[in-house]
């Protein structure tokens, strides 16, 4: 159970007179540009910036002394 | 909340019929609106959550359990949705006022009061301010907000 006292009171109806409640409806219907979304094409892949992260990894992997040398790049 | 969907709807929404999105899209739209708007505050931003919301809907349809509450899942979604924007956007003290709601006339010392309070409610962390906005401001049940929060 909640108890209230007579500042938490006069806190909410400060609060409530500086902000206003919203109000609204929705009034039209979304179905159509949900389908447009849907249809939209999808995002592709970064599969050159994958395949060259992946490149990277796997070198350093290799050659571990490369480390310090791509971290002073970075 | 009164829904109209039926449960062979929800099962195959659950299995990725595009008929079955279509029912509970066109059923749950406003109240999704309406949730989002609570926390958002901008109708233009609202609308675009909500089509964002349903997206993610459909994206997650093999995560829906048909023997669960459908609006439960879709509250909690669309919740992370409008936080996620919220964290994102500045905070803003403008959206605070209600658009739709007549202007008051009132003294300078008010009107700079109000000001005061409605920035420094805009400067509350967002896991604060939403809670905060829902309970004392939309006098939103506290349950509900928990349940849609995903905290006790």
């Amino acid at each position: 159970m909640t108890y209230r006292t007579n500042d938490d009171d006069a806190l909410q109806g400060a609060l409530k007179q500086a902000i206003q409640p919203i109000t609204g409806e929705l009034d039209r219907d979304l179905w159509p540009e949900m389908v447009h979304r849907l249809e939209a094409p999808q995002k592709a892949l970064p599969w050159l910036d994958l395949i060259m992260a992946s490149a990277t990894v796997v070198l350093l992997a290799i050659t571990p002394s490369a480390i310090p040398l791509l971290t002073y790049q970075l | 909340m009164e829904s109209l969907i039926q449960p062979a709807s929800l099962i195959e929404f659950a299995k990725g019929g595009l008929d079955a999105f279509e029912v509970v899209f066109r059923d749950s739209q406003h109240e999704v609106y309406r949730w989002i708007l609570r926390i958002v505050r901008n109708p233009a931003i609202a609308e675009e959550l909500t089509i964002e919301t349903f997206w993610r809907v459909y994206k997650s349809h093999a995560h829906y359990d048909p023997g669960r509450s459908f609006h439960a899942w879709v509250r909690r979604i669309e919740t992370n949705v409008a936080i996620s924007h919220v964290k994102r956007a500045p905070a803003n003290a403008a959206e605070l006022k209600d658009i739709a709601a007549p202007q008051i006339q009132d003294s300078a010392v008010q009107r700079d009061t109000r000001e005061h309070i409605q920035k420094a409610f805009s400067a509350l962390p967002v896991q604060l301010r939403v809670p905060a906005l829902l309970s004392l401001i939309e006098e939103t049940p506290q349950r509900e907000i928990a349940e849609a929060l995903g905290i006790s």
